[in-house]
């Protein structure tokens, strides 16, 4: 679960630079929700007077964090595989495999896009509220970070589905620097 | 269809797609999305959908990235190797000390960083050469690195008791208590292993030299001093999680503010270490979290299809005793460890198997703890227990990757030896959660 904070180096597509570029940005939600967190904690300790915000904004940013982050990882190349087999095939077999199951991705990817963008849709008309003790749309906010959080992943399958087909390019061909 | 054909279909498309190599989340998702698609039309991926944005929407979930980036922040401001300095003077003069002490510094390192590829790779750095100079015997020194790096999971902060917690439905703060007893059960295992083999034979393990044990007490003292902060970090934040002070999510938070404070004083902080420690995070939780939803998509899927049902049935209408059930349970992880990771094998089968142990009348915060028991033989387990990878990646040459394996063997008999103690006297994991419940805390 370690993983190291592989590079990319040959030529990156738009798309894995703004998967890059987004996830790089918003891994700092994380922090500001920490900050939050501890300002909520000593708000209520000391002074006896939670938030109602704090706690939900916390939700949002880590739902979003999450739902972008496997555009993220995907760029990376970070997604948990059982290589096993995999490294024991030929170039070649290996090459045909990445084709089927990038195109499998993208059946499950595009399947899942189509609720999600229909939820999201369905919510912004609404704009959903969360009924909590602060009433703000979060629901609608996460339902549109996961459509956007999805795209991006699409997107991103989409950009090494075009590498390994169109430009025939072999995933391994890409270096990776410590 | 039957629901044994369309089981044996499922396992069969996802283990297929694992093997050619896709990613595990996308595998799930696509054998959810198609069998949904197969057997209940196109709309029933709404589904599927609706159960992933509810898994989100969770604020105890929150803990995961509080408790990564605390670790990854520790980890990097170099508490471990602090960590191994100050404690490794204490070997003294007993046979096996060294290894000794680098097992009770795994122990610390698990409670603060608990990073199990970190921990290795930093003891396979430092302590492998000591205890190889010293004249050790390679089998102990590897074992005791490996096994003792793998604690990780055991000591509480978990993720892995942190994603069981969320897919079992139990108090996480229930599962770090329970935990406590059984990681020094299996540590205490792992000491007295290397207490014995090395008082048997003194020369497995050689004692320091008289000139390398000359450090005086002061020196000895003055390097605990900068692990005090961190410890109290660490413990700070697993007490205020047991005295029910806060949530999980708040005590993490605060773990982070208190892990980046004592890194400022470590003089360890800067702008790079903190951006590659939230970026590390992200990653983490990105591939986590989808794998996540791919899981919970198939788990929904199937469970449509009757087939939860269908295994709950077969369990329970087994003609044996349901402590068998649990015996089976554990071999079935143990065989998806020799192959898979702990979170895949976590969201695939806690979903089945939890409602059947519940059924049974046991326990589901001390199930929790046999799996993560359970999992801490995967990690040493061949033909890939990463465990001894990271110790491989940073070994000296002439060490194989068999000759790691050859020496975890008698560490995983004292694992699988720890896991039925717990699995035939549940109290030792569940007494502790009790006497505390009890002394009103």
């Amino acid at each position: 679960m370690t993983g190291d904070p592989a590079q990319l180096v040959s030529n990156p597509s738009p798309i894995d630079r703004l998967s890059r570029a987004l996830g790089d940005r918003l891994a700092w939600l994380f922090l500001i929700s920490a900050g939050l967190t501890c300002l909520e904690v000593l708000l209520d300790w000391i002074f006896r007077s939670p938030t109602i915000w704090v706690h939900d904004t916390t939700i949002m940013m880590s739902a979003t964090c999450f739902l972008f982050g496997g555009a993220y990882a995907l760029e990376r190349r970070d997604h948990i595989r059982i290589t096993f087999l995999y490294d024991m095939m030929s170039p070649r077999i290996r090459h045909w495999c990445d084709r089927l199951t990038l195109t499998l991705t993208l059946v499950y990817l595009g399947a899942l896009l189509w609720f999600v963008t229909k939820q999201a849709w369905q919510s912004i008309k609404l704009v959903e509220m969360s009924g909590r003790a602060w009433d703000f749309p979060m629901p609608m906010v996460i339902r549109i970070a996961f459509f956007f959080g999805t795209l991006l992943l699409l997107l991103q399958a989409l950009a090494h589905w075009i590498d390994a087909i169109i430009a025939d390019r072999k995933v391994d061909d890409r270096e990776r620097l410590p | 269809m039957s629901i044994e054909i369309i089981t044996l279909l499922m396992v069969g498309s996802l283990l297929f797609l694992v093997l050619i190599g896709m990613p595990l989340a996308f595998a799930l998702g696509f054998v959810a999305v198609s069998f949904a698609y197969a057997f209940f039309g196109f709309n029933a991926i709404q589904l599927i959908a609706s159960r992933i944005y509810g898994f989100v929407n969770v604020y105890v979930l929150l803990s995961v990235p509080m408790f990564l980036l605390m670790a990854a922040i520790m980890d990097r401001s170099g508490v471990a190797r602090d960590l191994y300095d100050a404690i490794s003077v204490w070997a003294g003069n007993l046979p096996g000390g060294v290894a000794v002490m680098t097992l009770i510094a795994a122990v610390f390192m698990a409670a603060t960083t608990g990073i199990i590829g970190g921990e290795i790779i930093l003891l396979g750095l430092v302590a492998m050469p000591q205890m190889l100079r010293l004249g050790y015997h390679k089998n102990l020194a590897i074992g005791t690195i490996c096994a003792g790096g793998s604690l990780g999971t055991m000591i509480p902060p978990s993720i892995v008791l942190i994603f069981y917690g969320l897919t079992a439905n139990v108090a996480i703060g229930d599962l770090f208590i329970a935990v406590i007893m059984p990681g020094l059960l299996l540590a205490g295992f792992y000491l007295v292993y290397i207490l014995v083999r090395c008082g048997l034979n003194p020369e497995l393990g050689p004692p320091l030299p008289a000139s390398e044990r000359d450090i005086p007490l002061r020196d000895k003292l003055g390097l605990l001093k900068g692990l005090i902060l961190p410890m109290g970090i660490a413990f700070g934040v697993l007490a205020s999680i047991y005295a029910g002070i806060a949530a999980v999510a708040e005590a993490a938070a605060v773990g982070v503010a208190g892990t980046i404070i004592a890194a400022w004083l470590r003089g360890a902080l800067n702008w790079e270490m903190l951006r590659d420690c939230v970026r590390q995070t992200m990653s983490t939780c990105g591939l986590l979290l989808w794998l996540t939803f791919g899981a919970t998509a198939l788990i929904g899927v199937y469970n449509l299809l009757g087939g939860i049902r269908f295994i709950q049935d077969a369990m329970t209408g087994l003609p044996f005793a349901p402590v068998v059930v649990i015996l089976l349970m554990m071999a079935v992880l143990i065989v998806l460890g020799l192959f898979m990771d702990w979170v895949g094998i976590l969201l695939l089968t806690m979903p089945i198997f939890v409602p059947i142990i519940e059924n049974l009348g046991y326990d589901a915060v001390w199930f929790g703890i046999l799996f993560c028991m359970n999992m801490q033989i995967s990690y040493l387990s061949p033909p890939f227990g990463p465990a001894a990878f990271y110790l491989k990646g940073v070994a000296p040459p002439e060490i194989s990757l068999q000759d790691i394996y050859r020496a975890l063997w008698p560490f995983i008999l004292m694992q699988i030896a720890a896991m039925l103690l717990v699995l035939f006297f549940p109290e030792i994991a569940l007494w502790l959660p009790r006497v505390l419940a009890g002394g009103g805390g």
